[in-house]
């Protein structure tokens, strides 16, 4: 088990999002945000949890939930699933937003295609998604 | 008429001394029709704050005005601290002045105690008000963002507040001086 000391925490996290700093990683800790700290030898550390915690905070941050509502939500779900939403934070950097192009293919399929990538390829990857959705589940 | 009290609460009753962020509120029962009306915030040395998140008018001394008492009874604001400072308990002064007749100021001051603290000692003992940091948590949502009249922020990493309505009468100590 990896253990962080809180600025590492923040170290971490501000490579995925540059807002973050060691004074919002203490403040979450400590009005129960994120679990409770590990014990481990004679000092309290944080986790790889914990910082899956802190994506997922920060991606439903940035989705625009309130750290109420983020608050509740995470009480509900297992471990997986809060480690799935904190990788989907690349997603929601603004930089990112502009930079890519989001096409919802069906119910069932959203493509995000970067603009670096050429009008032909997006429309063949496009087309590529919508004929393999078409062609339904496998039996 | 009703005394106007001054009622503070901090989401935690500590604060690191070293990249340390707490919040601060300030409600107030209503003072009658005020022409004029500000907080001002006296804060322990090393400990700074931000614009208030609720939209209040400020000025470059820091005065908070308050144009319509009766609109919101309260605000909250983020304190923090960059560069370490001596750990120790130190007290937030916050002083409400407002006119209540045309060449009378009245003033009302209120302290709030506030442990600064060294971060490994920081969650020991901790108490969180839970009232100011719901309040907090509840701050915002995408469509107030065309409401915001200053560049002020709840948390780092989204840009929300809210004008808040609630009371809290807190533990703190009332000081009424009348001018």
């Amino acid at each position: 088990m990896n253990a962080y000391t809180a600025q590492q925490v923040a170290d971490l996290l501000r490579a995925d999002d540059p807002q973050m700093n060691l004074r919002t990683v203490r403040y979450y800790t400590q009005i129960g945000l994120v679990p409770p700290l590990e014990t481990i030898g004679n000092r309290r550390a944080y986790t790889d949890v914990h910082l899956q915690y802190f994506r997922a905070i920060m991606t439903m941050s940035r989705s625009g939930e309130r750290l109420s509502d983020i608050q509740s939500r995470l009480k509900e779900l297992p471990i997986e699933e809060i480690a799935k939403l904190g990788r989907k934070l690349p997603l929601y950097q603004a930089g990112r937003m502009l930079e890519y192009e989001t096409h919802v293919v069906d119910d069932g399929v959203i493509v995000s295609v970067s603009d670096r990538v050429s009008p032909e390829r997006k429309s063949r990857i496009l087309d590529a998604v919508g004929a393999i959705m078409k062609e339904g589940e496998p039996r | 008429m009703n005394e106007t009290r001054l009622n503070l609460g901090l989401a935690k009753s500590k604060l690191e001394n070293e990249e340390g962020l707490n919040y601060l509120r300030i409600a107030w029962n209503s003072f009658g029709p005020a022409g004029k009306a500000f907080l001002r915030i006296e804060l322990p040395s090393g400990v700074k704050r931000k614009p208030n998140l609720s939209g209040f008018e400020e000025d470059a001394d820091g005065r908070i005005f308050i144009h319509e008492p009766d609109a919101a009874d309260e605000l909250l604001i983020e304190i923090y601290t960059d560069e370490a400072v001596p750990a120790g308990r130190t007290t937030i002064v916050v002083e409400l002045a407002y006119a209540d007749a045309p060449t009378a100021f009245r003033f009302v001051k209120r302290e709030i105690d506030l442990e600064i603290a060294a971060a490994e000692e920081a969650l020991d003992g901790l108490i969180i008000d839970e009232e100011v940091v719901n309040k907090m948590s509840e701050l915002g949502s995408p469509a107030d963002d065309r409401n915001l009249r200053v560049d002020a922020f709840y948390d780092p990493i989204r840009k929300r507040r809210l004008p808040l309505r609630s009371e809290n009468p807190g533990s703190t100590r009332n000081v009424l001086i009348e001018a």
